[in-house]
């Protein structure tokens, strides 16, 4: 920064009013160092509440905040170091209502310390439309990335193809795994919900509770329902019997399924009981049986979550779960989705994943890797996060001085790159295919003939393409509408709409070639969207539409680990199941991105 | 100021507890370097007589509860020279508008964070402190002072007197902040290139350097040669209105224009000697994350110096690594 002092940028942070989103990783220390350099006047927004496996990097919280909102206590401890600054917290989503284009206006610069994707394009939205400048940041182990967005002058958040969560057909899921995560996110989103909680929409509509489809594929787990009477170990080992003695021999005599594959094997009966004597051991050992914290694994003394577990414990484990959960949980069953700060789901996800490696000859998984995999935990230490805030705090100070010319993306890593432990590159220049910043118009193809109002809404204008409350308009016919303002009549109208086929919507179907004006206030956001039918021939892909522009891009682990393609997060969904003719499919993001020089560095979202 | 209120022990894996606190950087470096971490002797050493660790406390008493409070398994000691034992007002650490010692706090956070077993932080100026009497042996030391004099005879008393084996030294000022790490028994580091020989005990010629080094390296030899020749307070170190003797001195010091530091490189460093805490955040980062390197024996440690000004110069905002050794 040329003609910059200390001073000066002391005054510039003195005399600003910043937004902060997110109060977690980044957010801890970037409190921190905005109450250092001089900033008083501060808004803090984070949905999130303190967590245990927080304490490890947001050092403003203790142990005994845990449960706290991560907004009020982190306000309240930068109050201790700087007593004359004055902070704002909102214990909230930023999605929410109060946070408009108004709420964003009143800002200097916004500054993201967030940990989602969907989050982070809605701040960008906010702040394009506000005109205020947007310091992004994310950080991944030890690697993380800071970005300034400037409407008009540099690129935006959503210029550039993002890692999306990654999904898995379930076809591969239900009958054909190969890899230790397929088994993974069977257990977790459909065998877990299957038993113990509201099953996901994957599982509803593919798994459990079906009858056995014809074809040649296992549609279905046939579950016995718990017997009057019947206690609760029993049951468990009934369940572990349907589930992978029954269920894997059914599915294995399907002959036209392994002529290029092996089939699974059923569990060996000698196995179920040689681990059903283990829990008879423990429980006869007197041991903590189902106290209400005590998981499975530890009441049968697998203390380390670093091991993997013999067949034999994993019985167990699968069994004694399902004891502790139904006699000491009851009130919960029905209701229990996979947490995995609850000890007890990961534990099972991690008997019954396992479990169903074994039959499929897949290699098995510790406790600790299972726990990982299944909660898309994103690996995450301080120091990252402290070099992060200050490169956070730098980039800011440069926006308020107006010194735009330095400013820079920077990309922090390990080790030295030719003796550089921070990379920088200058901000690229917005890209004119980007339909958030650059109004481009969005090419779409989908089937016309299946896909409802309702998937087109939900599946392709929320999810893919991250609106909040979109309109739907073709030509002057209003076909839906969203948000809090509606009126009864309007939501019984829009929620009959959305069930009906795109191309038999009335005044103006959605056929091809139809033209589609996407509008949403919240964001001030408007797309155009050329609709083309296209027949989707593989239904059991994962993918049954396609958003042509830069919208998202390649599926996380596609580049480098996966690992590394998060932000600092506790929360994001790694391993999404996706029925049958359900999901997203990716833009063609190769599209023009062989110029783009930043696409030479990893983007951490 | 002691406590051992925690588990420190040596050896054996980890507790539940710290599982469950510690998830998310195991699943970045490992049981393993989580285990070596909690088995480490850290110092971190402030040349100071006051005991004013930012956001971390302002008095002993009040460092020490903070840094149990974050990691109740750690052994820690908080220890003031008794030259300075009084000094500490207690006061908020922005109160005065004194911002106190902010990398070095940003180190003490980090590796308290990181699950450092033992830690020692250890407040005194250069001139008076007595090492022997009050540091134990550690693995690893950091040195933080404005003097680059005073840092040079600390870092070097710490590897004569055995009490550390490896040692970074560390300052910033203003903008402008730089690391440098000694590890003479290191065959990938050099026995003899001390802080202060790397900087102006020989010539500029007599120095291993890269074709091109930061601007940062011939700035602080012109800081170290005005110091040398008595300039510069005892702990301080130079200050504004030493400004033109300093620019003077690096004609003399390096004759090569294209080298010189920059005036404006010059003004920020000169300008205050308190510490950006943007930058103190990206230097307390990395120093930390060098800390664990050199006690995990994992990543490639940084040899010998480490350079990051925020402004002023073409290479500013780089975090630059630099291996500058004289011939063995």
């Amino acid at each position: 920064m040329v003609g910059t002092s200390a001073e000066g940028a002391r005054r510039a942070c003195r005399e600003s009013k910043v937004l902060a989103v997110g109060a977690g990783g980044i957010g801890c220390e970037l409190l921190k160092t905005l109450v250092l350099s001089g900033f008083e006047d501060i808004t803090l927004i984070d949905m999130d509440t303190i967590e245990i496996s927080n304490l490890n990097r947001q050092f403003l919280f203790r142990k005994k905040h845990v449960g706290q909102s991560k907004a009020e206590m982190a306000r309240e401890a930068a109050l201790k170091i700087a007593p004359n600054a004055k902070i704002n917290a909102f214990h909230g989503n930023v999605k929410g209502e109060k946070f408009d284009v108004d709420f964003f206006k009143s800002f200097d610069v916004v500054l993201n310390g967030l940990d989602n994707l969907d989050a982070r394009r809605h701040v960008n939205r906010m702040t394009l439309a506000a005109g205020v400048p947007l310091v992004e940041s994310g950080t991944a182990g030890y690697n993380g990335q800071v970005t300034v967005h400037r409407k008009g002058e540099t690129e935006c958040f959503e210029c550039q193809p993002k890692p999306v969560p990654k999904q898995y057909p379930v076809c591969t899921i239900r009958n054909t795994p190969d890899k230790p995560i397929h088994c993974i996110v069977w257990s977790k989103d459909l065998l877990f919900p299957g038993l113990f909680g509201e099953p996901t929409q994957a599982s509803q509509e593919n798994g459990a509770g079906e009858e056995n489809g014809a074809g040649g594929e296992e549609k279905d787990l046939e579950i016995s329902t718990r017997q009057p009477g019947q206690s609760a170990r029993d049951y468990g080992a009934t369940v572990l019997g349907e589930v992978y003695h029954d269920a894997i021999a059914r599915l294995a005599s399907l002959e036209d399924m392994w002529k290029e594959r092996d089939p699974p094997k059923p569990l060996d009966s000698s196995l179920i009981t040689a681990g059903l004597g283990k829990v008879a051991k423990a429980s006869s050992a007197g041991g903590p049986r189902g106290a209400a914290g005590e998981s499975a694994s530890h009441v049968l003394g697998l203390t380390n979550s670093h091991a993997v577990w013999t067949v034999e414990e994993s019985v167990a484990v699968f069994v004694l779960t399902i004891e502790i959960l139904l006699e000491h949980h009851a009130a919960k069953i029905g209701m229990l989705g996979f947490d995995k700060d609850f000890d007890l789901s990961v534990d099972f996800v991690a008997a019954a994943s396992n479990l169903r490696s074994f039959c499929y000859g897949i290699p098995q998984q510790s406790k600790f890797d299972v726990k990982g995999l299944a909660g898309n935990i994103i690996h995450a230490i301080a120091t990252t996060n402290a070099i992060i805030s200050g490169l956070i705090v730098l980039e800011a100070q440069k926006v308020l001085l107006k010194q735009f010319s330095d400013v820079m993306t920077t990309f922090v890593q390990h080790n030295p790159t030719r003796g550089r432990l921070l990379q920088r590159i200058p901000p690229q220049k917005p890209n004119p295919k980007c339909y958030v910043c650059s109004k481009a118009m969005v090419r779409l193809e989908i089937d016309v003939k299946k896909m409802t109002l309702g998937q087109l809404v939900d599946e392709v204008l929320c999810k893919s393409l991250a609106f909040k409350h979109p309109t739907v308009l073709v030509g002057p016919t209003m076909h839906f509408e969203s948000g809090n303002d509606l009126e009864d009549d309007e939501v019984l109208h829009y929620g009959k709409q959305r069930k009906k086929i795109l191309a038999d919507l009335p005044g103006g179907p959605i056929a091809h070639n139809a033209l589609v004006q996407v509008e949403d206030y919240s964001q001030d956001m408007s797309v155009e969207i050329l609709v083309q039918h296209k027949v989707f021939e593989d239904e059991g892909s994962a993918e049954f539409f396609a958003v042509h522009g830069e919208v998202k891009g390649r599926e996380e682990g596609e580049e480098g680990g996966g690992d590394e393609e998060g932000g600092d997060s506790d929360d994001d969904d790694l391993c999404v199941v996706v029925a049958e003719g359900e999901g997203a499919k990716r833009n063609d993001a190769e599209e023009g991105e062989g110029e783009r020089e930043s696409k030479k560095q990893k983007t951490l979202m | 100021m002691e406590s051992s209120s925690g588990r420190a022990e040596e050896g054996g894996g980890l507790t539940r507890e710290e599982e469950a606190i510690l998830d998310r950087q195991i699943r970045v470096w490992g049981v393993d370097t989580q285990c070596a971490i909690r088995n480490a002797k850290v110092a971190v050493i402030v040349l100071s007589s006051e005991p004013n660790l930012s956001f971390l406390g302002t008095t002993k008493e009040e460092i020490h509860r903070n840094l149990v409070d974050m990691n109740p398994r750690m052994a820690v000691k908080v220890l003031v020279s008794s030259a300075s034992e009084s000094v500490g007002s207690g006061a908020n650490a922005l109160d005065s508008g004194h911002r106190g010692h902010v990398t070095a706090a940003e180190v003490v956070k980090n590796l308290t964070l990181a699950g450092v077993g033992h830690l020692e932080v250890v407040f005194g100026p250069a001139s008076s402190l007595d090492l022997a009497a009050v540091v134990s042996k550690h693995d690893v030391a950091v040195v933080f002072g404005k003097s680059v004099v005073g840092i040079n005879r600390v870092a070097e008393s710490l590897i004569s007197g055995g009490l550390a084996t490896t040692v970074f030294s560390s300052s910033v000022r203003g903008g402008c902040g730089y690391a440098f790490l000694r590890r003479p028994n290191d065959p990938a580091f050099s026995k003899s290139t001390t802080l202060a020989a790397a900087l102006g005990s020989l010539g500029l010629g007599q120095i291993h350097r890269p074709r091109k080094v930061n601007k940062m390296y011939f700035l602080l030899r012109v800081v170290y040669a005005h110091e040398k020749s008595g300039g510069g307070g005892h702990e301080k170190g130079p200050s504004l209105a030493e400004k033109d003797a300093i620019l003077s001195l690096a004609h003399g010091e390096i004759p090569e224009e294209n080298l010189r530091p920059p005036e404006e490189l010059v003004m920020n460093y000169l300008e205050t000697e308190e510490e950006m805490p943007a930058v103190s955040a990206i230097i307390g980062g990395s120093l930390a994350q060098e800390v664990i390197k050199a006690i995990s024996g994992k990543g490639e440690l940084m040899n010998n110096f480490y350079f990051f000004s925020a402004y002023g110069s073409k290479d500013s905002g780089e975090a630059k690594v630099e291996k500058l050794a004289l011939a063995e």
